[in-house]
């Protein structure tokens, strides 16, 4: 369901890319508040890339990002912290802190930005890990858990400050299909109640008809986007030829799954 | 026996050439093209383009038994020569299974070089970028340096915002761990200085003079510097090493993105730290060194009041004080050479252990020079 609110994320013509090479070119799109927005996309197209500037790790070549309307690309001091509050991310492998415990690692983030006593901090980060069903690791090391519960822990630690955005970067990669329902199940719950803005890249076709508000695809050959819709709208009319393999796959496989 | 007969057919190639015309060459292929045996293949086959560079090439290919991912190679470096040297070329009668396979490989996209990174540029043209590459690194270096002292300068002004827990936690791996090795090799450089200059001074009858020269060698140059030395290869290489890993994790990502600043977390306390112990464990080092050296003065018939007197009177508090003085800089330079090797890495399971090095052969280059400059400086400085 689109909402037609001002958008929460505005990327206009952005060029993005390394040294060597232009990853990106003129991509333009909006994410409206309380939507769950899919990147799509094959590997090495441009996905954790796009995720990257949208967070104001990597500056654009050229473009405009917005993050509730202000400017992160520009930001400096106060103001980018601003907008840095009010997102979470979550990155593709984690990126727990090795060298502190999951309580630690959600903890760092209320120590830094909220004059909470430290009880209380201990408590809202337990409250978050048992969101993620990890009550109980409080005192593990990161390289104490599997992969997808440190997957989980790093949602948990995204989620320390209550931001408005959550950013994930594969969110169902390496995960059993029980604990990838669990998390889609996690991510709709925080959408439709504190009202939560997530932008994911994934490639799970079911996690994808089960959250999706809205999907873009992005293609290495166009360097950017391919197709933007709803899932269902891509999967009944789409001209590009691989945008329908894509989602008519997703339809033959759950067929198959199901039959 | 059958299984023999197979057994052979099963490693074999033959390559039989025949030139049907003036400039056709027929290259008969039979057998199998496998793994094994198409290295062989490749020497006969290359080996007869080699002499004759045929305006067209035949590869007659119907007694190929089996052909795999290297027959096809094969198959495709004979037609890429062609393709070279301009000359046609064509299979004949390859079985349709592996016509299928070889299908899928287009000749033109194989025509680069595979890796064009290990090629070797002409010698100017490294010498060249060399010389860019480290204007770059030297660019990069003095961005960071001024990036750790507005850190610096920020936790000075707020000592609150330091993270005091990480700079104990330092304190502890950089100092109170150094102590035996910092203790170990101090006393023996104070032994061996004793030692080698007791023989020669011995001759002059100046034997208690030994106690000047390893006073005066030990608190103004050998005491900071062999401190120094250790901390670069215990805690330059380990911060290069920890930031590094972190680098690769996307831990610094996360870092950022959470507002908080990598510098202000990670890097300050550590210079900190080593600022703070560095001159702590070079005064360790300048005691055991002299504790050194009193055992070879002693042995040579001196008591040790003597050689305590003699070493008193032989050093200055400014020897004392410009040995310090190196060792706080020391301290700031290893500890910053670390961070900044570690912040430098790059992508890869490799990376962490170039930082590493380059942190300590930085390190150590670096301290180097400075003792050098230092000389220069107390020299005029009439010190
Ligand atoms: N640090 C970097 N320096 C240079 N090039 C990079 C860097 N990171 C990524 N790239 C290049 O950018 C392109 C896009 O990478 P990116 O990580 O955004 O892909 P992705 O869509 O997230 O892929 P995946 O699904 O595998 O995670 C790739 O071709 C990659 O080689
Ligand atoms: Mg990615």
């Amino acid at each position: 369901m689109t909402l037609q609110k001002e958008p929460i994320i505005h990327v206009d013509k952005l060029t993005a890319g390394y040294e060597e090479s232009v990853i990106l070119e003129n991509v333009s799109f909006d994410v409206y508040p309380g939507e769950i927005f899919i990147v799509l996309g094959g590997s090495g197209c441009g996905k954790t890339t796009l995720l990257k500037q949208m967070i104001g790790l990597l500056k654009p070549i050229s473009g405009q990002i917005l993050i509730a309307g202000r400017d992160i690309v520009n930001a400096e001091g106060e103001e980018r912290l601003k907008v840095l509050r009010n997102i979470g991310v979550m990155y593709q492998r984690g990126a727990l802190f090795g060298s502190m415990t999951l309580l630690e690692n959600i903890r760092l983030a209320l120590e830094e930005f909220t004059d909470l006593p430290p009880p209380a901090m201990d408590l809202i980060a337990m409250i978050k890990l048992k969101l993620v069903g990890l009550n109980g690791f409080e005192h593990y090391m990161p390289t104490e858990l599997s992969g997808g519960m440190q997957k989980r822990a790093a949602i948990a630690r995204a989620m320390a400050l209550d931001p408005q955005i959550l950013f994930m970067d594969e969110l169902s990669a390496g995960l059993d299909p029980v604990t990838s329902v669990e998390l889609d199940c996690l991510v709709l719950n925080l959408a439709r109640t504190l009202k939560i803005t997530f932008v994911i890249v994934t490639h799970e076709l079911p996690s994808i008809y089960l959250i999706a508000d809205r999907v873009i695809m992005l293609d290495k050959g166009a360097k950017g986007i391919i197709a933007t819709g709803r899932p269902q709208e891509l999967r009944e009319h789409s001209e590009n030829i691989y945008v329908h393999r894509f989602f008519n796959r997703a339809v033959s496989s759950r067929s198959t799954a199901t039959a | 026996m059958p299984v023999e007969k197979q057994k052979t057919e099963e490693t074999t190639v033959a390559i039989e050439a025949e030139t049907i015309h003036p400039d056709t060459l027929v290259l008969k292929i039979a057998g199998r093209l496998d793994s094994e045996t198409t290295g062989k293949a490749w020497r006969e086959a290359t080996g007869i383009l080699d002499h004759s560079s045929p305006a067209r090439l035949i590869v007659e290919a119907a007694e190929i038994e089996y052909c795999d991912g290297s027959g096809i190679g094969l198959l495709l470096e004979l037609h890429l020569r062609q393709n070279k040297t301009g000359g046609a070329f064509e299979i004949r009668n390859l079985r349709s299974e592996f016509q299928q396979l070889l299908s899928l490989f287009n000749p033109a996209e194989f025509e680069k070089p595979v890796n064009q990174r290990l090629e070797h540029d002409a010698f100017p043209e490294e010498v060249g970028e060399a010389t860019y590459n480290y204007l770059k690194d030297l660019k990069l270096l003095v961005a960071f340096v001024g990036e750790i002292v507005i850190s610096l300068i920020n936790a000075f002004l707020n000592p609150r915002r330091v993270r005091w827990k990480d700079v104990f936690h330092v304190l502890e791996t950089a100092g109170i761990d150094a102590l035996p090795v910092i203790a170990l090799i101090s006393f023996i450089m104070g032994l061996i200085l004793a030692f080698q200059s007791a023989i020669p001074m011995r001759q002059f009858g100046a034997d208690i003079y030994v106690a000047n020269l390893v006073a005066l060698s030990m608190l103004r140059e050998l005491g900071p510097l062999m401190t120094a030395i250790v901390l670069v290869g215990r805690s330059g290489s380990a911060f290069a090493a920890e930031i590094g890993t972190m680098k690769i994790n996307e831990e610094i990502d996360a870092m950022t993105t959470m507002g908080i600043d990598p510098f202000q977390f990670l890097i300050v306390p550590r210079i900190v730290a080593a600022f703070l112990v560095t001159p702590l464990l070079a005064v360790y080092a300048d005691l055991i060194g002299l504790i050194g050296g009193s055992i070879v003065v002693m042995s040579l018939g001196f008591p040790l009041v003597t050689y305590i007197q003699q070493v008193v009177s032989a050093v200055t508090y400014i020897d004392f004080m410009g040995g310090l003085l190196k060792s706080f800089v020391f301290g700031i330079v290893v500890s910053a050479m670390g961070c900044f090797r570690g912040m430098q890495t790059k992508i890869g399971a490799s990376a962490v252990g170039i930082s590493t090095t380059q942190a300590v052969v930085s390190g150590i280059i670096l301290i180097v020079f400075i003792d050098g400059i230092f000389s220069v400086v107390y020299y005029y400085l009439g010190i």
